[in-house]
């Protein structure tokens, strides 16, 4: 009676969820956390880099009080004013997650990718005005220096290579880590998908 | 070498999935009342395991290591919940086996009233229980709950009659 009672039970109970499907190992609190502590990072980082560029340009504009370097130093801190604003813009809700469940989890990696193709978007932005000011001010200078005396054409070029190479840095950066970051948002969306679906409600 | 070994494990974990999953996802409703919470313990069920798998070296069965791993993250989960499960959320009144006969007859409602009743018994007899139910020997339930065999035994009995009792004794 009491083995036949159990019997009954047991089939009861593995009847359920028999229809379960796999769900790919994926630690979405991990993997938030890790990129939590790059974020904060990425942003103490560029706060430093920012300050460090408008102290450097505020000393070089008062060491060379020329109204060419005074401009430049000028663009430097609208640039670098502008992309900080940029960056504390873009950064708002992407610290904490709004709830304890892997569905709070996914939606925050989702909005920090999607807050860092943003990032990207501005950088070629920024790169691309960057380059508007910057090539006519090199060449407006190569040629006013053309034909002086004291004319040193090693130093020129080194100007245009050292901005070609940054230019070309930037946009192989930029597009390695914008893929990254649209593969990130496909594995974010496997993921919740596999969690949303009903696999475990038939259970309940 | 470092790839080859991730496709054996990510077969071995495949492999434990298709023959476990079904049994872990009712454990982890057995420990939780919210669907949508049941699904958190059951991924984090899953990635416990995902994670313990490399340092499996067979010492035990495959069955005893994944029900070990997930007991223990379902206790994990309550102890983080900061609550015992039994007064978790709103536990529904279980329904009265004599008052509506013709429904008992139904499958499903068989299955909610049986997992109802376990959501509400100590977790000690849950545990063992639950594993009774998947078909563990004492032995097994023992090695995965880390406690005698005649401890388990005796819990084994003791939430039988619980469960018994809250289904409305025997049939």
């Amino acid at each position: 009676m009491v083995d036949q009672e159990l019997k009954d039970w047991q089939a009861t109970w593995q009847s359920a969820a028999a229809t379960a499907k796999a769900v790919p190992p994926f630690d979405i609190r991990h993997h938030a956390a890790r990129a939590g502590r790059r974020l904060t990072v990425r942003y103490a980082a560029g706060c430093l880099w920012a300050v460090a560029l408008l102290l450097f340009s505020a000393v070089y504009a008062e060491q060379h009080p020329t109204l060419q370097w005074l401009l430049w130093a000028a663009a430097v801190w609208i640039a670098t004013l502008v992309a900080v604003a940029f960056m504390i813009w873009n950064g708002r809700g992407l610290w904490t997650a709004a709830g304890q469940s892997n569905a709070a989890y996914v939606e925050l990696s989702r909005k920090r990718c999607l807050a860092e193709l943003r990032m990207i978007r501005f950088g070629y932005g920024l790169l691309w005005t960057e380059l508007a000011v910057v090539i006519p001010w090199l060449l407006w200078n190569f040629y006013s220096k053309w034909r002086s005396p004291g004319f040193d054409p090693a130093s020129h070029l080194t100007g245009f290579g050292v901005l070609l190479g940054l230019t070309v840095g930037y946009l192989v950066w930029f597009t390695i880590y914008r893929r990254r970051k649209l593969r990130e948002l496909d594995l974010l969306a496997d993921f919740q998908r596999s969690v949303n679906e009903d696999y475990i409600d038939d259970i309940a | 070498m470092i790839a080859r070994q991730r496709e054996e494990l990510v077969r071995r974990y495949e492999s434990l999935l298709a023959a476990y999953q079904p049994a872990l996802a009712r454990m982890a409703a057995s420990y939780e009342w919210a669907p949508h919470k049941r699904e958190d313990l059951l991924q984090e069920i899953l990635l416990a395991i995902w994670k313990a798998l490399p340092k499996f070296r067979g010492d035990c069965s495959e069955r005893t290591f994944m029900f070990r791993i997930a007991q223990n993250r379902c206790l994990t989960h309550i102890w983080q919940r900061g609550r015992d499960a039994q007064t978790a959320d709103e536990p529904p009144d279980l329904p009265d086996p004599h008052s509506n006969p013709e429904a008992q007859v139904i499958a499903l409602r068989e299955q909610n009233r049986l997992q109802d009743a376990i959501r509400t018994l100590p977790i000690a007899y849950r545990q063992v229980l639950t594993l009774t139910l998947e078909d563990l020997s004492q032995a097994e339930i023992a090695a995965v709950l880390g406690i005698t065999e005649n401890n388990a035994a005796v819990r084994s009995n003791r939430a039988r009659n619980a469960l018994r009792k809250l289904l409305g004794g025997p049939r």
